[in-house]
């Protein structure tokens, strides 16, 4: 699970939001697929965390208790999408929550993973990646300031997702059997 | 495991396209199908996505070195906003991108503990200072200058010696705070509020209200909300967020710039704000774009200051033990504001004795203090009777024989046509002779008293000021069928006016009536409820003993003066 950051005692409620944010982010990511309306999801879900605060325990998992408020946030804000921009059915995000919740708690060690796997990465498709997500940029944006075809900028940040993502799961998979 | 070669073309492809969001309807049904047929397409999109999304996070952490600018103008956002409302120094964006490029990933994601870590990347050594500040805690912004009755939530408030640092929430539940940060900026916090001070030029507003004073040096002063970047331009100027996002910001000095992130067409909506002016900033529609108007200004409250605020009286109030009934009108609901926070007499809604006319109470009524509510009785007039709707206890109130009483009014009496003209504020009544008006007006707005309806009103001259609020404590030792009233008045509104000792030590005829607490109302007759109060009340409060002089004295202190830095109540 998630270290609490280096902030001073007492700090109880810094120090949890501080620590749930990355994955709360995630999970709902993997909910609704749009950085934008995640990081409002992330917003309503602190809300409500900050307002129901009085009723954590401490020393109780607050990393799963703010995804399950933040997924039940993230179901509000697909339900006042129209229906078109929903793209997928609820019985289909239902199944992605359920399959998200169950990475919680490797996320902390596939964070190291990915780190050590971009660091493998050649300078090029580096530097695409970064293009692509530092400035919450799109793959259009990217493709023009490189002068390059969207669809062959599509393809190299897809190939490059993929690598990524392989070298996470062996990562993984040589941490649990070395 | 390796897969086998083009396995999940098509299911990349699609997934691809939904990071970009540029997956049709269509798209997404057959994406939807293939991941539902294969427990190994599903895994395929799992990982996909779930990497997106860490790319997402990771690659817009804030790079606090690159973004820092030399000349002490804002840093860039930390994570917060940083993907869809990167408003601010553009210029910045890029720099991180160069220097997160040139050390690599090795600070975005170093590691924690003695596990494996990834040796930096050798396209450009990082500077070390630069590493040595990702790596450092995180440095303090702001101090704690002053509370008055504040509670902030469990871990949620300022350190123990008042620092605040970047990254700090503060979660205030009760009263205000005032926050001073190291660039001059003085920030004054109404609760409820939860916020983060990010740096000595840039705070977090998530919900709450806070009053933002920014000197001449530290121009370019930003706070953020859910919704919207506001900029100061050398200026003193309010902000509230909603709980839903909604904020809305009044300039009272000077300029702002706001803007407000970008919508479906990708285009950000950039306005200046002037002096007198407010803007209220509307949640994201189904367009996806947030929508900014103009409102009048003064329609929201503000706690400018920590001086002249009730939760100072409050503080004192809530605490004497001679306290006996207390209604502080607030709550969320109309039932709880009716609710007696000491005693067991809550309030209900009563009807005058010629109807209520459609009319209400008004449970939000603006309080002294601009930070509070108040309530206010419905009045009106029908054939030249008064008719409306007050406030009143189920139960029987019995008064003690030392006893008093202390509220905040507000009498709106304007008209010399209004002569002859009755309006109580706080009363009892047992039968026709044994009625007590503890606190009344008469004609526009003369502060009466009785406690014998045939001995005829208690006057001293006093007259409320129309629109203004007043401080009132006048207590009552009864002496047998006599009763001795001292009775004190501040007005708060013109608060170097000081306090008025009104009634000196009068002696009365009657003693103060057992029976319902009429709050807003008096009674007239055998049993009808009549003379509505005309104007606003609040905090009212009665003690079984009678207070003392100075003890009013600090009440009213509590009210008018702000308290010392580093009265902190956690």
């Amino acid at each position: 699970m998630a270290s609490t950051p280096e902030t001073p005692s007492g700090d109880l409620l810094s120090s949890l939001l501080a620590t749930c944010r990355r994955p709360v982010f995630v999970y709902v990511m993997s909910l609704l697929h749009n950085a934008a309306d995640a990081e409002e999801v992330l917003q309503e879900t602190e809300i409500v965390l900050w307002q129901k605060f009085d009723q954590y325990q401490p020393g109780t998992d607050f990393i799963r208790w703010a995804c399950a408020i933040a997924r039940f946030e993230a179901m509000k804000a697909r339900a006042r999408r129209s229906r078109e921009a929903r793209l997928f059915s609820d019985s289909f995000v239902e199944g992605l929550a359920s399959e998200a919740e169950r990475s919680v708690e490797l996320l902390e060690a596939r964070r190291e993973a990915l780190g050590r796997c971009l660091a493998k990465l050649d300078e090029s498709a580096r530097n695409l990646v970064l293009r692509r997500y530092a400035d919450g940029g799109r793959t259009r944006t990217v493709a023009a300031a490189l002068r390059r075809s969207v669809q062959g900028t599509r393809k190299a940040l897809h190939r490059i997702r993929e690598t990524l993502a392989e070298c996470v799961r062996r990562s993984l998979a040589q941490e649990e059997n070395p | 495991m390796k897969r086998p070669k083009g396995e999940f073309d098509e299911l990349g492809e699609l997934t691809a396209m939904l990071c970009d969001g540029e997956l049709t309807p269509q798209s997404a049904a057959r994406l939807e199908e293939m991941i539902d047929s294969s427990g190994a397409a599903r895994q395929y999109f799992h990982d996909y996505v779930l990497l997106h999304a860490e790319l997402c996070w990771e690659c817009a952490l804030e790079k606090p070195a690159a973004g820092r600018k030399p000349d002490g103008a804002p840093s860039p956002p930390r994570r917060w906003f940083s993907l869809t409302r990167r408003t601010l120094v553009p210029s910045a964006v890029a720099a991180a991108l160069v220097l997160a490029v040139g050390i690599g990933l090795w600070g975005l994601f170093r590691g924690k503990g003695d596990g494996p870590r990834a040796a930096p990347v050798a396209v450009a050594p990082a500077p070390q200072p630069e590493v040595a500040g990702l790596l450092s805690p995180p440095a303090e912004v702001a101090r704690l200058g002053g509370t008055v009755a504040a509670r902030w939530a469990e871990g949620a408030g300022p350190a123990e010696a008042g620092g605040c640092w970047a990254g700090r929430a503060l979660a205030l539940r009760e009263g205000l705070a005032e926050v001073l940060f190291h660039s001059g900026v003085r920030v004054v916090i109404k609760a409820p509020a939860l916020l983060e001070t990010q740096s000595p030029s840039y705070i977090r507003l998530v919900q709450g209200s806070i009053h933002v004073r920014v000197p001449h040096t530290a121009a370019g002063f930003t706070v953020r909300t859910p919704l919207a970047t506001v900029v100061d331009q050398g200026t003193e100027f309010s902000v509230s967020v909603e709980p839903g996002g909604a904020s809305e910001v009044e300039v009272l000095a000077g300029s702002v710039a706001i803007s407000i992130g970008a919508g479906a067409d990708g285009k950000e909506l950039k306005q200046v704000t002037q002096a007198g002016e407010a803007v209220r900033v509307l949640p994201v529609d189904r367009s996806g774009s947030s929508r900014l108007e103009h409102i009048p200004a003064g329609t929201r409250h503000y706690a400018r200051s920590l001086a002249g605020c009730v939760a100072g009286l409050q503080s004192l109030v809530a605490t004497d033990p001679h306290l006996i009934h207390y209604y502080p009108f607030e709550g969320s609901t109309a039932q709880e504001k009716r609710r007696d926070r000491r005693g067991r007499l809550p309030l209900l809604e009563v009807p005058m004795s010629d109807g209520n006319s459609g009319g209400a109470v008004d449970y939000s009524a603006s309080g002294h203090d601009a930070g509070r509510l108040a309530i206010r009785p419905f009045r009106a007039s029908r054939q030249g009777n008064s008719c409306g709707v007050g406030l009143q206890s189920g139960d029987v109130f019995q008064p003690p024989r030392a006893m008093t009483v202390e509220l905040l009014l507000r009498c709106d009496c304007r008209e010399p046509s209004e002569n002859g003209m009755i309006a109580a504020a706080l009363a009892t009544r047992q039968d026709r002779r044994n009625c007590s008006f503890f606190v009344a007006s008469l004609d526009h707005g003369r502060l009466v008293q009785f406690l014998d309806s045939e001995a005829g009103w208690l006057e001293n001259g006093f007259r409320f000021v129309p629109g203004h609020w007043y401080y009132l404590a006048s207590s009552f030792a009864a002496q047998g069928q006599k009763t001795v009233v001292n009775t004190y008045v501040a007005d708060l509104t013109t608060p170097k006016s000081g306090m008025d000792w009104v009634v000196q030590n009068h002696v009365i005829p009657g003693t103060p009536a057992p029976g319902r607490l009429g709050v807003g109302k008096g009674f007239d007759g055998d049993l009808a409820d009549a003379y509505p109060w005309l104007g606003a009340l609040d905090e009212i409060a009665i003690y079984d003993t009678i207070l003392s002089r100075a003890t009013v004295q600090a009440h009213l202190d509590a009210l008018t003066r702000p308290a010392p830095a580093g009265d902190m109540q956690r």
